[in-house]
């Protein structure tokens, strides 16, 4: 009990450090435009900070356990983490008026938390309902709400003004974090530690690309960042189709 | 009676002027409809035998090295690199000279290669496919393939091909919506703007990274 209670300290340790980025998380001036980078001295020191916590902690972290790991408990710890999440997921679906993902992702979370031995298997995806997440940023999203300025966020990584107050939010609100005995939100955090560097360790090639290969990670990761959500909410219509003929001058 | 009264009194025979035009506009649609869709079709075949290629290195075994010199190759044969170098450099393009243009899209291509590689992925138990093409202006197409990698949520591959003279080529990639040559673009631009504009130092170190 009183470990958890530090974990508790240690976790609003570490919110307080997001304390700047969420302030201007929560500034409205800037939620329509999303082209430049109003914050970028911060964004790069908040990404520099990430770039050094992935150097020395989480990618020697999710090489050891990628190496010591086999690789059907990896995709059972993946399963529950993703379980774990779906009633956050509903609760989202709901606020979105999409009662039809809200009962296929009940009906998920149902089969795969009893059949699926706690989330351990994703029998419901062999049955044929597969997964499909959301977020509050997304409901935000689709309230019309624009994604703001580009932020990074410290420990979470590139997000925007719209998708800050969107985790925040999911944080706060999540249905799990209040219903979950102690223990078991402890154990849910584990498990949501160990797949995080589980999919670090499976993106590895594509993440050191990213992160070490270039001149310049941090407009790499910004340009990858936004267009892969737009593409996420908006889906095709985001894709800009640059003309081949654009320069031509011979 | 106006021009379209044929076409609205359904249950009437046309008259034989009117079914000679008629016939002669519907061989002339369908034959415009045939060679567009067998253009279409001509895109879809340049990316099937591209995926065919990319489905082939997946679990070969090759080192990493072999394996950027076979994506090098694919896109020496299929991608337009003209296109493609010219558009990532932009307007510094114009004032190279033929020597520069030319160091500049074989080491654009190498850097290319190193860099997609791990972008792609290529690594993996996995495969792609394709699942629709289409037009999108009179030389240019669009052929959307998806991703099947095990453990791993699908993600879409949007290969943008243009019709040059007679051939298929590919001239940008879009991996989950993220937009290669539009990053590209900004990214060279950074590069060639630390450099202060020196277009041959940028070819020397693209080269090298990737």
């Amino acid at each position: 009990m009183i470990q958890f209670a530090r974990k508790r300290a240690a976790l609003f340790g570490i919110l307080a450090h997001c304390g700047i980025a969420l302030a201007l998380a929560l500034n409205p001036s800037a939620l329509q435009a999303s082209s430049g980078d109003p914050f970028e001295a911060t964004n790069r020191a908040f990404h520099r900070f990430n770039h050094g916590l992935d150097r020395f902690a989480y990618r020697p972290l999710a090489h050891a356990y990628g190496a010591v790991t086999p690789n059907f408990v990896m995709d059972a710890i993946g399963n529950m983490s993703v379980n774990i999440s779906v009633p956050g997921v509903v609760f989202n679906n709901l606020l979105q008026f999409d009662l039809e993902s809200a009962l296929s992702n009940s009906a998920r979370f149902t089969i795969n938390s009893t059949i699926g031995l706690g989330g351990v298997l994703d029998v419901a995806a062999s049955m044929g309902v597969p997964r499909q997440s959301t977020d509050f940023g997304e409901t935000l999203h689709k309230f019309g709400i624009g994604s703001g300025a580009y932020l990074v966020l410290p420990f979470a990584g590139p997000s925007s003004q719209r998708d800050a107050a969107g985790l925040l939010f999911d944080l706060a609100f999540n249905p799990v974090n209040h219903v979950l005995p102690r223990d078991a939100l402890a154990a849910a955090t584990a498990v949501k530690g160990l797949d995080f560097l589980g999919s670090r360790y499976r993106n590895s090639a594509f993440l050191d690309s990213l992160l070490y290969e270039g001149e310049d990670s941090y407009t790499e990761v910004k340009l990858y960042y936004e267009q892969n959500r737009r593409y996420r909410l908006e889906g095709a219509y985001s894709v800009e189709f640059i003309d081949p003929f654009g320069l031509y001058d011979e | 009676m106006s021009e379209s009264g044929p076409l609205l009194r359904t249950g009437l025979a046309p008259n034989r002027r009117q079914a000679v035009s008629g016939a002669i506009a519907l061989a002339l649609s369908s034959a415009l409809a045939a060679r567009a869709s067998a253009t279409e079709a001509a895109a879809e075949q340049l990316i099937t035998k591209v995926i065919g290629l990319i489905n082939g290195l997946l679990g070969s075994g090759r080192s990493e090295e072999e394996l950027a010199r076979d994506l090098e190759s694919v896109l020496a044969e299929f991608a337009a690199s003209g296109i493609i170098a010219r558009t990532a450099l932009g307007p510094p393009w114009r004032r190279a000279s033929d020597e520069q243009r030319d160091g500049f899209s074989s080491a654009f291509r190498r850097y290319l290669a190193k860099k997609y590689l791990r972008r792609l992925p290529l690594f993996g138990e996995g495969r792609y496919e394709i699942v629709e093409s289409r037009r999108v202006k009179e030389r240019t197409f669009e052929v959307v393939s998806y991703s099947h990698f095990k453990g791993r949520d699908p993600f879409s591959l949007r290969w943008h091909v243009v019709r040059l003279e007679n051939e298929m080529l590919i001239f940008n990639l879009v991996i989950n919506g993220v937009n290669m040559l539009a990053v590209e673009q900004s990214l060279i631009r950074d590069m060639y703007g630390r450099r202060n504009g020196d277009l041959d130092l940028l070819i020397a170190d693209l080269a090298e990274m990737g």
